[in-house]
This record gives C-alpha cells, structure tokens and sequence, in this order.
C-alpha cells in the first residue's frame, strides 16, 4: 500500500495551480519614538489584468488619459480590505525563529498608475518590538499559490532609531533549496498517511530582512 | 516470469506519472511564472485595446489566448493525464483519441461559456461568486466524474485479468495434435481485437463530461471581465481560443500515450499482449483514480 499513499502524497498536479494573480509587495517597517519597531505598512501594486477584473467588478473605467478621479479612487478604497476571519494577509512577520502575530489590516489607502492598482495597509506587531541583537524577518506569500507576491527589494525603514544602526536586507528566496525540501517533504509524506501538499510558497518567497546591530 | 509481462505496463504508468509530476514541478519554475505574468499583462493590454476599438486588436486577443492555452496545459491539469492514462489503458487508435481530446478542450471551453453566460450574464452575479461555483461545485464534480471513469477502467481491467482463459486453450491442444498452434490460439485466447471491442463511446462522453465539468480558471477569468466589459463576444472567442491552444498538448498526449502502448504491447508476443493489457488498463485506472481524487482534494 505503501506506493500506492506515495503516489496520493505526489499530487504537485493538483494542488499547485499557477498563480493566476501578481502582487508586487513593497513592505516599510515602523518605529516610534523609543526606537522600537511597532508594525510593518505593506503595499500591494496589483498585475494590470486584475487591476482590470478589481476596476471591472465595481464598473469603474480609466478615463481617456488613463487616470481615475479621486471619486472613483474613494470608491476603491479598502478594495481589498475586506479580509475573511481565517485569512491571514498573507504577511508573516517573525522575529528570529518566533513568529510575530499580526493585526489586521488598518489604515489602507488605494491609488492607481499606469494600469495597476495599488493598495497600502498597516499592520502592527502585538506589542513593540527591541530589535536590537535580533533580526525581523518579513515576507509575503500564498502557501496555495493563486496569488504570486514579488518582495520589492526595496524595504523602508520609517523612523529608525539612529543610534541602532539598522538596516534592510532583501533577501531572495533560494529556489534550488526549496525544491529539494519540496521532495523531501513528499517522500517522508509516504510514511504519514498525509495527503495535503505542503504550503511550499514559503520557501519559494524572498524575504526582508531588519537587523540592528549596535555592536557594529 | 509470472511478472515480466508487467514490466511494459509499469514503464507506460511510469511515463505518465513523470508527465504529471513534472506539470507539478514546472509550475513553480520561475520562468514559468515570469512568461505567465507577461501574458496577464499581455492580455490586459489586448483587452484595452479592443475596448478602444483599435484594429487588429482582436486578432491580438486571440493569439494571445491560444499561447495562453498552450502555456496553461502544458502545467498541471487540463486532462491531460487522464486523455493519457485512457490512452495507455485502452487500445483506442491514436486518431480517435486525438479527436477526443479536441473535444474535452472545446467543452471544457463551452462550459466556461456557458457558466458565465447564465451567473454573470443572466443572473448579474459578481467575479468572486460565479468562480466559487465554478470551482467550488463544478470541478469537484468533475473529478467525481473522472474518479468513476479510473474505477471503472480499473474493474473492467480486473475483470479480464482474473478471467479464466487458459481452459479452451488446453483442451484443444490436449485433443487436436496435428492442429496449427497458431490457429488455436487465434480461436480460442483473448485476441487484441476482441479486447478493442469496447465501450468506447460511453467512456469518451465520460471522459469528456469529466474534463468539461472543470472550467479552466483563466477563461472563466477573461469571460467574466469581458462580459463586464460589454465585449462578451472577444472573451467567448478568446475562450475557444484557449481551448484550441490547451487541444494541442492534450493532442500530443494523446499521440505520445497510443505510440507507447503500441510499442509496449509490441514487444510482447500476441497472446501475452493480450494477456498484458488488462493490467495496463487496470494500472492506467488506478492512476486515473488517484489523479481524480487529487482534483477532488485539491484546494480550489
């Protein structure tokens, strides 16, 4: 039977759809005055195609010099804010080895450029954090791949604390280590009667890296 | 040697598991998100283009939307597995096959069509709810479809495994010496021919239905905006265009999946050819079987 559990645990087929929309992400992280970091603000530019398909649901055009007036744009707002209770945004924050719980989305504003929409949202961290002697990881990814999320290698840091000395690092996904994971995973899966394919967007998703190091 | 004749059976499943895997695998390429961005992009330009009623820009759309075809099924799903598995496992001639799957293809587009047609266009339903039913209600059922097709190729393959054959063929040749070998077991075992005597018209309206009963995503998506839009007409063209573009590799599948059947069948003599190919039909139907409930399972 074993072989046979094998073949269940290779469904890649099934499971992995293309992605059949594309975010470009752009994430900024926050501090305040104390120099600790608060949350992170996440931009979303949107693929021209579903920028079309969002603009569409709600009837709205580009006029003939491709802008939208600012009725149409307060119309848009929070688009995509309207988030279902088990979702989770798609962002994940962690602090070293410690996932970080997020708050949902607030603060949002919507705009529209070149044929794109986009979107920003906040997000704050459950309580400030120290990020000195630590490193803040922040990336974005659909584990079931609909959406494909692209991390903007430029990350903002707002307000930092001088002193600290912090910086971003982008950091891209290594792909040719995710694949081997990636069938790792599915041969150990022979041994657990477990048939969902594993969430692989995380590995396959660039990250931002934030690191203050006093020291140096 | 009980097991040898096996042997062309398994290398044919194995072919079809390493189509399937790699349509898997490919679509986390990079390069394979990259050209599927390009023609998002593509097509959003395309579809102003044909709003702003330029010329030729129909023409764009349509091209655009038979690479779109082409691209989307050479990644996972798209029936091309079960166009391939029915392959292996039926001695269905290469031409009917071909033409089957021209035909899941095109229904698998009209449903789409369809689908829209009835939510969004006489309904008034939204992009979000006229997916759900596509791939909340539609694709299960479809792979339920699918899944009965794999159980029943697998109990039909079954069925002349374990049939008692080798009777006749004793009897005659304990009874007849000076008979011609040839011509015993041309009379009495199962030939090729009597194996191709099947029900091959229900299976290729079950595996149509099956295949259509799955909207592809991308032409419902192009449907749905076109028709919001108000140029439905581009997008049911451009539809039928995808289909066309999926057809191609399902087509190829389908030439692939009946040359290596053939050539495994070939290599064996006639009556063990014939003894072979109920496993291969039921091995194909096993596959068929775990694809199908890999559809069910799949997160939509």
């Amino acid at each position: 039977m074993r072989w046979l559990l094998a073949l269940i645990g290779l469904m890649p087929g099934a499971a992995v759809a293309h992605p059949h929309m594309f975010i470009q992400t752009a994430v900024a992280v926050i501090f305040d005055e104390a120099g600790l970091a608060t949350g992170i603000r996440v931009t979303w530019t949107y693929d021209d195609y579903t920028s079309l398909q969002v603009m569409a649901d709600v009837g709205i055009t580009e006029d003939a010099s491709g802008q939208l007036s600012a009725e149409q744009l307060a119309a848009l707002n929070g688009f995509d804010m309207d988030w279902d209770p088990d979702w989770d945004g798609d962002s994940h924050a962690r602090l070293d080895d410690r996932a970080l719980s997020l708050s949902g989305p607030q603060d949002w504003t919507a705009s529209y450029a070149d044929g794109a929409l986009s979107s920003t949202h906040r997000r704050d961290f459950s309580q400030p954090l120290d990020l000195r002697d630590h490193v803040l990881g922040v990336a974005s990814y659909d584990p079931w791949y609909y959406v494909f999320y692209e991390l903007s290698p430029a990350i903002e840091l707002v307000n930092p604390p001088p002193e600290a000395g912090c910086r971003a690092i982008y950091r891209p996904a290594d792909t040719a280590k995710a694949k081997l994971d990636l069938e790792a995973q599915l041969r150990t899966m022979q041994d657990k009667a477990e048939v969902e394919f594993p969430a692989v967007g995380k590995n396959f998703a660039a990250e931002a890296w934030i690191i203050c190091a006093s020291g140096t | 040697m009980r097991f040898r004749h096996l042997a062309p059976g398994l290398a044919v499943v194995a072919v079809l598991l390493a189509i399937w895997a790699a349509g898997g695998l490919t679509a986390l390429e990079s390069s394979a998100i990259e050209a599927q961005r390009q023609m998002q992009d593509a097509l959003a330009e395309a579809i102003r283009h044909i709003k702003r009623q330029e010329p030729g820009a129909m023409a764009g759309l349509l091209g655009l939307c038979f690479t779109y075809g082409v691209l989307h099924a050479v990644g996972p799903g798209h029936g091309k597995v079960l166009i391939g598995g029915y392959g292996l496992g039926q001695r269905v001639p290469w031409l009917r096959l071909s033409v089957l799957a021209v035909a899941a293809s095109l229904a698998q587009a009209a449903t789409a069509v369809g689908l829209v047609f009835v939510l969004v266009g006489i309904l008034g339903w939204k992009r979000d709810a006229s997916q759900a039913i596509g791939t909340e209600i539609l694709s299960p059922l479809g792979a339920v479809v699918i899944g009965l097709l794999g159980l029943w190729l697998v109990w039909r393959g079954g069925r002349r495994a374990f049939a008692p054959r080798a009777k006749p063929h004793d009897h005659h040749h304990d009874h007849d010496h000076d008979h011609d070998h040839s011509q015993c077991s041309h009379a009495h075992a199962p030939s090729l021919e009597e194996v191709e005597k099947l029900h091959s018209l229900r299976d290729a309206v079950v595996l149509i239905l099956g295949i259509a009963l799955r909207p592809c995503t991308g032409a419902l998506l192009l449907l749905i905006l076109t028709w919001q839009l108000g140029i439905a007409t581009a997008g049911i063209a451009g539809a039928f265009a995808m289909g066309l573009g999926t057809a191609t590799v399902t087509v190829g599948v389908a030439v692939l999946a009946v040359f290596a059947r053939e050539s495994a069948l070939s290599s064996l003599p006639g009556q063990l050819a014939a003894r072979t190919l109920p496993w291969i039909e039921m091995l194909a139907g096993i596959v068929v079987v775990l694809i199908a409930y890999g559809l069910y399972a799949a997160p939509a």
